[in-house]
């Protein structure tokens, strides 16, 4: 028995029908459309599938389309404006910090609440906050310091070099 | 120079495998056996037809009309692709559910009944190799036993006679268990077979395409698919380290169902089946042995291995080397006596092993060489910084001959040493470690110094499947200064849209902007053999660069002839030509390509292109220094590591950046394996830890934070002088951490721990030897 | 893989009376929660399957349950119960060791139980088999109990309830 079902997004409002059982990640990425959004796992373990729902960072996984009814999705094809990148992407960008670029729209995503939730974070404080988010290409430095960069842009303070390095 | 193809990624418009939609696309879910080792008595697939959405069910049964049932596998072995009898793993395919959409292919799967008469498997490889045991492969009817091959190289006697005669002679019995890549994207493909014109389209997770597609209409071609009429599409991939070369059976069978039906047949594999079923890497077991005399020389090393490869050999190695590239245990000293050796077993387990962010088998013969190394510095009281410098080859002895036949091209061992060192503070640190050793607490200091060796391969040697190793690169620059470069290798996140740009731009001086690269798809890109085990530099690189300078050669021709010289007046710097003598009369490659579409010299080719294949002479040797820096908690056995650096050479270095990238995901995937990833089974063949929530892949937290740095010692034979890097680190990092720990421990007696060297097997042997 | 659990307790009731109860297949089998006896195949031999739901892992098993000892003498049986998945994703083997002696009247029982898992169940449920398997014998020894004191035996398994009680377990309220 399907249901019917309102979400706003990436700023639009939608009326969409869903299984019961379907999963927020699978109408995001079948019924929308929108493939930024990546499947990893199946334990929530990987966090790739991460978007935010009511502006907090959410495992599409672990959702089900229906607990979406009412609320406001954004995607990775919903942070840039215009096609220019925002501080984030730009961060990522600069400080090389995607690779196979699987596991980057969940980083950006998890990395846009934490810094609404702590704009001005440490190291340690980024490592922590995107514990939930695995990457096996990049070794993770560099996401850290992209992250940094658009802390900092965002606050509006110079961003260190993006230069790599070394010992 | 940031790279090219981030673009796409922040905005989400990647183009993977699962992103792909066709029309009338059916989705492929597969039934998968519970038990390691059992008899299949029924297959009932009635009531998976009845579900909603369910189209087919098929069994090996139905393949097996086809001869599809059983391929090769990259070993010359072979693997079933349905069975049709007995299953060997747990996990194994059993039968496929075509559905019209994922949700139904599910409950399709869930609907299909299986009867099965279990038996005991065979998990320990040593019982495997007993006399008396079952025999496996009972496929194979001489088969007697489950042993699949012996390997050996270098000199048995001359090795013997070194270790009778020797002050010192250290032993130790290590095992490397099973891992698993877990790149963040699984593996799956879309088959499009177009029954009107014959044709297959193969989108696919896959490092190397071409060889795919050999392999397909080998396969394949007794039923009218031959290679003309496969076109196999590797698009953006989400991480592959080696774990998508193999050709797994899900794919085989989208392939036969889309044969058969005409329609695009999807298949995406979920992570509990890409962690139970595919790719798994190392299952090496070592006795490793070392002879020195007691002032610390190197005399000769001894390996003896049992190869755990599951129920089928289906390695990624070249065909000439069983165990890939193992003889490089000799590691970076010198000395010139070695033996080694190793037998191969069948076990109720997955198949395997691939080069996992590694050359093949390299993780395993450093991991072998620098344990061993650090044990015999301890047991002649020597330390183990001191014991590699004094026995390191020397820089001016390259190219150097190992004792197992190889020429390592170039190094500099002790430079790379000596930089570590000091950037680490060594002496500093020895001290503070006798201080805290004085106290009771545990500190550790862990070296590693390793050889790596990648870019198979010279053809002499190297062929996968009968196909030589080289590679290509074909570049075609368009009237308007502009170049689109196609290659036979294939990126998955190492950036070689930026950097095969880069080198072609360095040589030929049109802007890397300016210069598309594309990689992936069979029916436009030369023919290659794909990349792993860091081979995509030091072989298509190559070719780039070669064919590169094919272009520079046509461009002083037209040059010549534009400026009406001869071709010895011109002199080039990359984008220019110029006359000698009179430099304000030039022409840039610009102008020159032009020209070779509009105004070329009558009897030349018109067009402007070059296409080479790279034969490399030799492989590449890259090396590094690592140090590893921990302190263990005495109470708990928990381990921090402080500090890691990490020194590599990999010759002359096309994109720092890039390479600084590759090092710092090459140490995470090296400290996995050190501290939390292994694949566990029981007795009865269950794998015990099977989803991301037991398998434990490091996350942000876990991963240190990385120093990197360099050392630049190029290659001699490769024509930028690069060696590759990307799995430097991977090869690099374990016994670099698995010394530091052990090195903490010693003052107990403790003199090797098995990776990964978790907190309870610390707390457990500081306990037995009555530490704590 | 395999777990062993051992308990041993006292009952008031006098040994050939717990005796006749435990060796009796019809008395015994209704007392393990989700089980249930079909028919006899001979003697020692009796077919029968157990349903059970441990999270969201539901498994029914169809198998045999099989003297394999029953000394009146010493009082001493053996039972085994084996069964395949009915959907074919594993099985489970359970062999219970029962020694009775006779004390103050009443009658000291000492059970082994050696549980074996394979399949789906051994890879997602074995970090809970040890807890679900003691919250099974205890069920059941709560059951025994009260059909020996002629009481209502609750054969029924109340969906979540392993779990609910293993979770329960590791934070300690018993």
């Amino acid at each position: 028995m399907n249901k019917q079902i309102t979400v706003t997004v990436n700023g639009t409002q939608q009326t969409l029908e869903v299984e019961p059982r379907t999963l927020l990640v699978h109408m995001i990425r079948e019924i929308l459309n929108l493939t930024g959004t990546h499947i990893g796992c199946d334990t929530t373990s990987c966090g790739a599938c991460t978007i935010l729902m009511d502006d907090k960072s959410v495992k599409s996984c672990t959702v089900l389309a229906v607990q979406a009814n009412g609320k406001s999705i954004t995607t990775i094809e919903g942070v840039s404006t215009e096609g220019a990148m925002n501080p984030l992407q730009e961060g990522f960008k600069e400080n090389h910090g995607l690779h196979c670029g699987f596991c980057t729209p969940g980083m950006i995503m998890r990395a846009t609440e934490l810094l609404v939730n702590n704009p001005n974070p440490t190291e340690d404080e980024i490592r922590w906050g995107i514990s939930g988010n695995l990457c096996r290409c990049t070794g993770y430095n560099n996401i850290v310091k992209a992250i940094l960069y658009a802390s900092a842009k965002m606050r509006g303070v110079p961003t260190a070099s993006t230069e790599p390095e070394f010992v | 120079m940031k790279r090219k193809e981030d673009v796409r990624f922040l905005h989400g418009k990647g183009h993977y495998v699962d992103d792909i939609k066709l029309p009338g696309m059916l989705y492929m879910d597969i039934v998968r056996s519970p038990y390691a080792y059992a008899k299949i008595k029924k297959i009932d697939i009635e009531a998976a037809l009845k579900v909603p959405g369910v189209v087919t069910v098929v069994t090996g049964k139905d393949l097996e009309k086809y001869n599809l049932h059983w391929m090769p596998t990259l070993m010359s072995d072979t693997q079933m692709v349905l069975p049709t009898d007995t299953v060997m793993y747990q996990s194994q395919e059993v039968a496929a559910v075509i559905a019209t959409s994922r949700y139904a292919a599910r409950d399709g799967r869930e609907a299909v009944k299986v009867e099965y008469e279990p038996m005991k498997p065979l998990m320990d490889p040593y019982k495997s190799l007993e006399p008396g045991s079952p025999v496996l492969r009972t496929d194979k009817p001489n088969k007697k036993d489950n042993h699949i091959w012996h390997w050996e190289a270098g000199d048995k006697e001359k090795t013997e006679k070194v270790f009778a005669s020797a002050d010192v002679v250290v032993k130790q019995e290590m095992y490397i268990p099973r891992i698993h890549v877990v790149s963040i994207e699984t593996c799956g493909c879309v088959a499009d077979y177009d029954k009107v014109n014959n044709h297959l389209t193969m989108y696919m997770t896959t490092q190397a395409p071409h060889a795919i597609r050999t392999v397909i209409a080998l396969v394949a071609g007794h039923v009218g698919l031959t290679e003309e009429k496969i076109r196999v599409v590797s698009p953006d991939i989400g991480g592959g380290f080696g774990g998508k070369v193999p050709v797994y059976p899900g794919y085989v069978i989208a392939i036969a169902v889309s044969f058969l039906t005409g329609v695009p047949v999807k298949w995406i594999e979920d992570r509990s089946e890409n962690l139970q079923a595919d790719s798994f890497a190392r299952d090496y077991h070592i006795t490793a042995e070392m002879a020195g005399t007691k002032e610390g020389k190197i005399l000769a090393t001894r390996f003896k291995v049992l190869c755990d490869h599951g129920y089928t050999d289906a390695a990624a190695n070249p065909s000439k080397f069983p165990t890939g590239l193992f003889s490089i245990a000799t590691g970076s000293y010198d000395y010139d006596t070695a033996y080694m050796e190793a037998d191969a077993v069948y076990t109720n387990k997955p198949p395997g092993g691939v080069a996992y962010r590694c050359s093949f088998r390299v993780t395993e013969a450093v991991h072998a060489i620098e344990r061993i190394t650090d044990r015999f510095a301890l047991e002649i009281g020597k330390d183990p910084a001191k014991v590699r410098m004094e026995n390191f080859i020397k820089k001016e002895d390259f190219p150097w001959k190992s004792p197992t036949g190889w020429i390592y091209d170039s190094g500099d061992y002790h430079a790379g040493l000596k930089k570590v060192m000091e950037v680490v503070g060594y002496d500093a640190l020895r001290k503070e470690q006798a201080e805290k050793r004085a106290k009771g607490e545990l500190m550790g200091i862990g070296l590693s110094t390793f050889t790596e060796i990648v870019g198979a391969g010279p053809s002499k040697d190297f062929d996968i499947l009968g196909i030589k190793m080289f590679d290509s690169a074909e570049i075609r620059v368009h009237p308007t200064g502009k170049a689109i470069a196609r290659f036979g290798t294939k990126s998955q996140g190492q950036g070689h849209e930026t950097t095969y740009a880069q080198i072609i731009a360095e040589v030929l001086g049109i802007p890397a902007e300016n210069i598309q690269v594309e990689e992936g798809d069979t029916d436009t890109a030369p023919y290659g053999l794909g990349t792993y085990a860091s081979r995509s530099t030091p072989t298509a690189g190559a070719a780039a660069a070669v064919a590169a300078k094919k272009l520079v050669d046509k461009a002083r021709k037209i040059a010549a002839y534009l400026l009406e010289v001869s071709e010895d007046d011109l002199e080039w710097e990359p984008g220019k030509f110029s006359v000698k003598g009179a430099p304000e009369k030039t022409k840039t490659i610009q102008e020159i390509v032009f020209a070779a579409y509009t105004n070329h010299p009558q009897g030349m080719e018109a067009g402007f292109e070059a296409t080479h294949y790279y034969d490399p002479p030799n492989l590449t040797f890259p090396s590094g220094a690592y140090i590893c820096i921990v302190d263990i908690d005495k109470e708990t056995g928990g381990i921090h590591v402080r500090r890691f650096v990490a020194i590599d050479d990999c010759g002359n270095i096309i994109n720092p950046m890039i390479v600084q990238g590759q090092v710092h995901g090459g140490l995470t995937q090296g400290i996995a394996p050190a501290m939390y990833e292994e694949l566990i089974y029981d007795d009865d063949g269950n794998m015990l830890n099977g989803t991301l929530m037991d398998y434990l892949v490091p996350t942000a937290v876990e991963s240190p934070k990385w120093e990197t740095g360099h050392t630049v010692t190029p290659s001699p034979h490769h024509p930028i002088g690069a060696k590759g890097v990307g799995e430097s680190p991977t090869v690099g990092a374990p016994p670099a951490i698995a010394n530091a720990i052990i090195d903490a421990l010693s003052p107990y007696g403790i003199k090797h721990l098995d990776i990964p060297i978790t907190p309870y097997k610390v707390w457990k042997a500081l306990k037995e030897k009555g530490a704590i | 893989m395999t777990t062993t659990i051992n308990k041993s307790f006292h009952l008031d009731h006098p040994v050939d009376q717990v005796w006749n109860n435990l060796t009796d297949p019809n008395k015994i089998v209704v007392c393990v929660p989700g089980a249930h006896l079909t028919e006899q195949v001979d003697e020692n031999n009796y077919k029968g399957g157990v349903e059970l739901k441990f999270g969201p892992v539901k498994a029914k098993y169809d198998g045999m349950v099989t003297f394999l000892e029953r000394d009146v003498a010493t009082k001493k049986m053996v039972l085994n119960g084996k069964g395949n998945d009915s959907k074919g994703k594993g099985n489970a083997e359970m062999t219970m060791n029962g020694q009775l002696t006779e004390k103050d009247g009443g009658t000291d029982i000492n059970v082994s139980m050696e549980v074996n898992i394979s399949g789906m169940l051994a890879q997602f449920g074995s970090r809970l088999i040890n807890d679900v398997s003691n919250q099974i014998f205890d069920q059941f020894i709560n059951n025994f109990k009260a059909q020996l004191s002629g009481g209502e035996v609750d054969n029924t398994l109340s969906a979540g309830s392993l779990v609910g009680g293993v979770i329960k377990g590791i934070f300690g309220k018993k």
